[in-house]
């Protein structure tokens, strides 16, 4: 015959605390003391009503899990999404693209964009000399001359 | 599948398409009112509209590259002289030609970006109709060598 020690509390001492617990009368201190009495795995069949009722009582281990705080969570993603935008734009988008559209016509041909590309550069360009050239011309010191002289006029009448 | 697997998958698919937008997105004119110019009549018939970035460019000494020439369209002249007006703001007029009252020609001069020097250049010629150059550029060079690379080209 197996004998069932209990380290908490022994046979007898739990058949008096489950009559005080059916009578109303034991403290939380004494239903802890059975329910950890209730726990053990093998235990003798006149127990099973009392270990079924118990059961019920017995706490559930949780599984030990990190939660991270909704601030937090919501930073991660946030830097998640600049980080990706970051990459991509820095390896994708800088690798190196071109494109030209022609009268609505999307045109992909590297050597047709550079050329079209340098074509407005030229413009600009050409444009500006003529500017300079212009400038030029305006500093001439005839013009200024002509200019000034429209004003002689305005003496002879003092 | 559970109603919380498919609101997860929903939740990274937009955050998917977010990314790739945000990276589309922040170009760097994308902060000037030029922009609107590009977007009115990029695609427009008479119109030629060029994009350049990173290895495209790496004989140029810019890193970024966009124009558009318009030609028939006379009104386009306005509208860009008006978003240059807003554009000028904060910027350095390096040259500006005026010409019956209007600018013909500006050459802006923009706080630097990203470490970048940006630059704005329109031009409006006198033919009969008016062709109009509009070209930003962005460069590591400075707004000095980048004009004397830009007007020495013919």
């Amino acid at each position: 015959m197996r004998l069932y020690k209990s380290k908490i509390i022994n046979f007898s001492e739990a058949d008096r605390l489950i009559e005080k617990y059916y009578d109303g009368l034991s403290t939380v201190e004494e239903e802890r003391k059975l329910q950890q009495f209730l726990a053990q795995a093998k235990l003798p069949e006149k127990y099973k009503a009392e270990k079924a009722m118990f059961g019920y009582l017995k706490p559930v281990p949780t599984k030990a899990k990190m939660i991270f705080p909704v601030y937090l969570r919501q930073a991660a993603m946030v830097a998640l999404v600049l980080t990706a935008a970051f990459t991509i734009q820095t390896f994708v988008y800088a690798g190196g693209s071109g494109y030209a559209i022609v009268n609505g016509k999307k045109i992909t041909n590297t050597t047709e964009i550079k050329k079209i590309a340098m074509k407005s550069l030229r413009e600009i360009s050409s444009t500006n000399n003529e500017v300079e050239q212009g400038l030029k011309s305006i500093n001439n010191s005839e013009i200024v001359q002509q200019q000034l002289e429209v004003f002689n006029g305005l003496d002879e009448l003092k | 599948m559970k109603m919380k697997t498919i609101k997860t998958i929903k939740k990274y698919c937009i955050l998917i398409l977010l990314t790739f937008w945000a990276g589309a997105y922040t170009k760097a004119q994308s902060d000037l009112e030029i922009r609107k110019v590009f977007d009115e009549y990029g695609s427009r018939k008479g119109v030629v509209m060029v994009e350049l970035k990173g290895k495209m460019l790496e004989d140029y000494d810019f890193t970024a590259f966009k124009s558009i020439s318009i030609s028939d369209i006379p009104e386009a002249g306005d509208f860009i002289r008006k978003c240059l007006a807003k554009d000028e703001i904060g910027a350095k007029k390096v040259k500006q030609v005026v010409s019956n009252g209007k600018a013909t020609a500006i050459i802006l001069q923009l706080a630097p970006k990203d470490e970048s020097n940006r630059l704005i250049l329109f031009n409006q010629s006198s033919s009969n109709p008016p062709k109009i150059t509009l070209i930003y550029i962005e460069s590591d060079e400075t707004a000095d060598d980048v004009l004397k690379l830009v007007l020495k080209k013919k």
